[in-house]
């Protein structure tokens, strides 16, 4: 729902929103961009119904004057929600398969590339990455791992029967959904040779020793998790990505997330207009 | 205690018992404060000093005699401890600024008082401004002759990087480097790395250089002349207008290039005549610069003398832009006479027609005319190319295209337009464009609803509502089954835009729905479509085990006000559930009951703050006379919500006495949302009485409580309050001069005329600026109207300025007829231009009367805005002119025109 649609229905004043939006990036760093303020807007309504207020100056001020800490995590929880879903910032794989891959395979022509997807949870993103690299008929070309990892299992049992509602198929372009899935009562299943491109493993990103090959992988999902990390953790994790991925690998987090605040030794680049960090050799 | 000790550092101390009285007073205190021992001693400090109390620092005291904490007081945050005034302000502070400690006295191990120190930093905080003040002044001016030969050296350094350093570093320096830069020019000027970082160098100290560089734009190197020429446009310095101009006779070409460019970039008028001329020699090279820099002023002249030049391949594209920018209905047909001779162009007539409308929407509200305009020009082979190239959706300016296919295809051609609705992005526009049509049915959507992205179903339900086709109804229904939140949202916001009465019993099962939303989304449905049965069914479900159901109800049962509901709403302000007692509480107003103050009143005594918050909202619809006193008691209560909730009621019931128990309110009030809302609440209960209490808090240091201020003192009419808020629109604050200047828009006062209008000339910021404009245009006064003419010569002013004219009252118009009247045709332009946007009778008159005019420029300004306009009276005036007019141009125009009027 856009959010004007979302305000009419609960009667709330819309004057005012972009303190709110200033606000949560400068607490914590998230920024939502002109284009992406309907979104905000509507999920930060909701917030604003449950504590029955009718303006978001109210709710501006609740946040930088309440010291509510209770509402301020909610308020993060919402908007960071990780609602995944086929094809999710598509940029990003997009960049995958048109650069990253070709680029691999230029300098290695039999060590297979890795991607790893980290906190994926429903698995919505490794197998949009299947897809988009299946499209490209890459598979064919060469040899491609793409492992999936989340903590939580219930995740990873729904996952494996690969099942998916209709949500999930938000920005899926339609003749991709007609050829990979199959109706199953209201849902729709996944294509056996796709689910198979996919190794899923339940892991904890901070129990480095558990499956620690995955820290090698050579491109590394980490999208919309970060948020739900303190800064000091952050940091261990990014550190320890560094030292374990290889030379010239990629780590790729969300679109409205950053690692300039802890000085990372990765190097941020842009290519076609889409940033990612890249563990460039040292001179 | 021994008073030469105490005066170490001279910093002032004090000692008081546990009823803060005062037991010792040191030599710097009495120094401070001009009271000596004897006179303080055993007096309470609260006493002595009342703001310490009013300022709720005397809780920090008791802090320390009952925790044994040391209480620290900064200079930052809570500025001084005891209030001593300086003679006069000084750098916004009234006080002297003290930091403060106060740590418990004790007796053995037991607490017997406080022991304070105070330090007077004032001096230090104005120290630390003054160092870095020098700081700075020594930074600009310490480079010693070594290191200025040492960053010229680096101009030539392999490194951009190294060189952009040294280029910043002399940027910064002081200009008496400028000799030595241009020796250097002048021995490498073929070094493009010294010339370049030179340049900017120069740039960067541009007062002093304009001679240097109108100089070497004589110069008989052609590179030196190309790079001086470009650098004068950078400089923004109007001194080299008349140097460019005559540098466009140079004979390279390359010189003549820049030198046109640049004038754009300075938004040369005087210029036009001759760029106007090369345009016209149809040279690609220099006509295409010509017509860039011509666009870049706005200069709608330009228009006159496309017909000419659209047979030059090479200049159709920017042709076509320019009439997008800013041409009339009246230049369709050219844009539709270069897309038969090059069919290559139809991104950018697509994106030409779409800012045209654009356009006319914003300044006339008539966007459909220029899509109906076009509709009726386009021809079967035209259309055929629209739709042909529906294929290349690679295309940087396809939108364009499918925003115009979708505004203004028939039936059959729109089924090409909507297979582009399995792309998402492409969806958008075309959903949002067809409900803009006058011709359209749900049919077309309804029938695509399976062929595309979940995203674009949600949109297309919403479409169906507004569209507000019965025909959607039973879809609609049929996704109320639906399991996804968002298609079951979507679609009863479509129902209740339809008002469908077949839907009122599957939405009113939804009332009970586990999502918040749904049955807030449910409740807004039925609100729209009503029954004559729900007064019962809402009665019965008030009833309810379940609460989602319950909290429905009540909020139904409150917004109709349904009488049979009263006795049960009254029975659930008792519940057990804090949620369902207190939106029964919220609720309570909407009915008529004898004793609703009773049950307000026991309400804010509830232990539930949410209960107190619903009681200080239900009690601004309570009979005035009742409530006062009960929202009063609330003004007190513990939870800031509450007395937030309170004043609003308070604001709303407008009580007698109100506006000084607020401002009294104020005095002790910490919590900044609640000082904030009373702040606002001001206007509705107070005239002139809250303005020095405003103007005490536009310098508080929380900017919330500053932005509420000079919202309420904009408010409140009076003089004193518009001059509180003129005296801070200096401030070195942007937000705050933005917050003033947004204020200053809602009100009207002659004498503010001149301050606004230097305001407009010092700011430097562009959108302020602008806001300032606005706020002079709101005024609609004579005076303010010819400020406005007068700052319309400020360049990059112009085109915002002229449609602040446009939209001024008609009862201004002799001023427009004054200023055609005079002397200067640069206004006398401004003033056609604004009466062209205004379009009504009346202003075409003042621009048929201006075809007499002197100048053979504003003639042709003036004709060419007739040709959007009824000219019909002018015929005459038109006629002499084609035939005696001693300017070519203007006579062409005429002549053109005539055609026109036989066309008719």
């Amino acid at each position: 729902m856009d959010f004007k649609t979302t305000l009419q229905i609960y009667g709330i004043n819309t004057s005012n929103f972009t303190l709110i939006r200033d606000l949560i990036h400068s607490r914590s760093g998230i920024y939502f961009e002109d284009g992406k303020l309907d979104i905000l807007a509507e999920k930060v309504s909701q917030r604003l119904v449950e504590n029955n207020l009718t303006n978001f100056l109210d709710y501006y001020y609740k946040l930088k004057y309440d010291n509510d800490y209770q509402e301020w995590l909610e308020l993060i929880k919402l908007i960071t929600i990780n609602e995944t879903y086929f094809y999710r910032e598509f940029d990003h794989i997009k960049l995958l398969v048109e650069h990253i891959i070709p680029e691999y395979f230029k300098s290695n022509n039999f060590i297979p590339l890795k991607i790893w997807s980290a906190a994926c949870s429903t698995r919505e993103e490794p197998l949009s990455i299947a897809m988009a690299i299946n499209e490209k008929n890459l598979f064919e070309k060469y040899p491609i791992k793409i492992f999936a990892s989340d903590i939580n299992s219930d995740n990873v049992e729904h996952a494996k029967k690969g099942v998916f509602r209709e949500r999930s198929f938000r920005v899926l372009p339609l003749d991709l959904k007609e050829k990979y899935f199959t109706p199953v009562d209201k849902n729709y299943k996944i294509s056996n040779d796709l689910l198979e491109r996919v190794e899923f493993f339940i892991k904890n990103l901070f129990e480095f020793d558990k499956y620690d090959f995955l820290y090698m992988s050579d491109v590394i999902f980490i999208r919309n998790a970060l948020i739900y990390f303190s800064d000091q953790s952050i940091i261990k994790l990014i550190n320890y990505l560094y030292d374990k991925m290889p030379e010239n690998s990629y780590l790729i987090i969300g679109v409205s997330e950053s690692l300039l605040k802890y000085k990372t030794k990765f190097e941020l680049i842009e290519i076609n207009n889409t940033f990612v960090y890249k563990k460039v050799r040292r001179q | 205690m021994d008073k030469a000790k105490n005066n170490i550092e001279n910093v002032g101390v004090f000692t008081t018992d546990k009823a803060l009285k005062i037991l010792s007073w040191n030599a710097v205190m009495e120094e401070m404060t001009g009271l000596s021992e004897k006179d303080v001693q055993n007096k309470s400090i609260l006493s002595l000093f009342p703001e310490i109390e009013e300022r709720n620092l005397h809780k920090k005291f008791e802090n320390v005699i009952n925790n044994g904490d040391v209480e620290i007081l900064s200079s930052v945050l809570h500025k001084y401890l005891i209030k001593i005034p300086f003679p006069e302000e000084i750098l916004g502070h009234q006080y002297m600024l003290q930091s403060v400690s106060i740590a418990p006295l004790f007796d053995e191990s037991k607490i017997v008082g406080t022991i304070v120190t105070v330090k007077d930093v004032t001096k230090s905080r104005l120290n630390e401004l003054i160092n870095s003040y020098r700081e700075r002044e020594r930074k600009e001016k310490a480079l010693s002759k070594a290191e200025v030969d040492e960053l010229l050296k680096k101009l030539d350094h392999y490194d951009w990087k190294e060189r952009k350093k040294a280029v910043e570093t002399l940027k910064q320096s002081s200009s008496d480097i400028l000799e030595d830069i241009l020796v250097r020019i002048k021995q490498h000027h073929k070094n493009l790395n010294i010339l370049n970082s030179a340049i900017q160098v120069l740039v960067g100290h541009r007062e002093k250089i304009f001679d240097t560089l109108s100089h070497l734009l004589k110069s008989s190197d052609k590179d030196l002349r190309i790079y001086a020429a470009q650098t004068l446009g950078e400089s923004k310095d109007m001194r080299a207008v008349p140097v460019l101009i005559e540098a466009l006779d140079d004979p390279d070409k390359n010189v003549v290039y820049h030198a046109i460019e640049s004038l754009g970039k300075l938004k040369a008028y005087e210029a036009v005549p001759r760029l106007i001329e090369i345009v016209l020699q149809n040279d690609f090279f220099t006509s295409f610069a010509a017509i860039d820099s011509l666009r870049n002023m706005g200069e709608k002249i330009l228009l006159i003398h496309l017909d000419k030049l659209i047979e030059n391949e090479f200049l159709q594209p920017i042709c076509i832009e320019v009439i997008g920018e800013f041409g009339y209905d009246v230049n369709i047909p050219t844009l539709i006479e270069i897309l038969k001779l090059n069919p290559e162009t139809v991104f950018d007539l697509a994106e030409a027609i779409i800012k045209m409308m654009e356009r006319y929407e914003k300044h006339y509200k008539e966007g459909n005319f220029i899509i109906s305009s076009a509709n009726k020009l386009l021809d079967t082979h035209t259309r055929q190319i629209l739709i042909n190239n529906l294929s290349k959706k690679n295309h940087p300016k396809f939108r364009y295209l499918v925003q115009l296919l979708t505004l203004l295809a028939d039936q059959d051609e729109l089924i090409h337009v909507f297979n582009l609705l399995k792309e998402p992005d492409l969806a958008k526009i075309i959903l949002s464009n067809f409900i803009k049509r006058e011709n359209k049915s749900a049919k077309l959507l309804i029938i695509n609803l399976d062929k595309v992205t979940y995203e674009i179903k949600i949109e297309l339900i919403k479409a169906l509502g507004i569209l507000v086709d019965k025909e959607a109804i039973s879809v609609l229904l049929s996704f109320l089954d639906n399991e996804e939140e968002e298609i079951l949202l979507a679609s009863l916001y479509s129902l209740a835009m339809i008002g469908s009465a077949e839907a009122y019993e599957k939405i009113f099962s939804l009332l009970g729905h586990s999502s918040n939303a749904i049955r807030r989304a449910a409740i807004f449905a039925l609100n729209s479509i009503g029954s004559p049965k729900m007064e019962d069914d809402i009665l019965r479900l008030l009833f309810s085990e379940n609460n989602f159901e319950l909290d429905s109800a009540i909020r139904i049962a409150g917004y109709f006000g349904y009488p049979k509901c009263k006795d049960r709403i009254i029975e659930l302000c008792d519940s057990e559930n804090v949620k369902i007692r207190s939106l029964a509480i919220e609720n309570i107003c909407f009915f008529e009951a004898a004793h609703i103050l009773s049950i307000l009143d026991k309400a804010s005594n509830d232990p539930s703050a949410e209960c107190r918050i619903a009681a200080a909202k239900a009690l601004a619809f309570v009979p005035e006379n009742m409530s006062f006193k009960l929202a009063q008691k609330l003004l007190n209560d513990e939870n800031s919500w509450v007395r937030i909730n309170a004043i609003r009621t308070i604001g709303i019931q407008r009580f007698q006495n109100a506006c000084k128990l607020i401002l009294n309110f104020l005095e002790h009030e910490e919590t900044v949302p609640v000082i904030i809302t009373a702040i606002k609440v001001l206007p509705e209960i107070c005239s002139e009485e809250a303005i020095p209490k405003l103007i005490e808090l536009i310098k508080h240091e929380n900017e919330d409580i500053v932005f509420a201020t000079i919202e309420t003192l904009s408010k409140i009419k009076h003089p004193s309050s518009l001059q509180a808020l003129v005296e801070n629109i200096y401030s070195p604050n942007p937000k705050i001069r933005k917050a003033i200047l947004e204020a200053l828009k809602s009100l009207k006062s002659e004498n503010m005329v001149e301050i606004i209008k230097s305001y407009i000339l010092s700011e430097e910021d562009l959108e302020l600026k602008k806001l300032a404009v606005e706020v002079l245009a709101n005024f609609q006064t004579e005076s303010s109207c010819v400020s406005l003419f007068e700052i319309s010569s400020e360049r990059e002013l112009k085109e915002f300025v002229i449609e602040s004219l446009a939209r001024q009252d008609k009862k201004l118009l002799h001023v427009f007829r004054e200023i055609l009247k005079g002397n200067k045709s640069e206004l006398k332009i401004s003033a056609i231009e604004a009466l062209t946007l205004m379009k009504t009778e009346a202003a075409t008159g003042l621009i048929i009367d201006s075809l007499d005019d002197e100048s053979p420029m504003v003639r042709l300004y003036a004709l060419n805005a007739l040709r959007i306009l009824n000219f019909h009276k002018a015929v005459d005036k038109i006629h002499y002119l084609a035939m005696n007019d001693v300017n070519p141009e203007v006579k062409i125009l005429a002549e053109d025109l005539l055609k026109k009027i036989h066309g008719f």
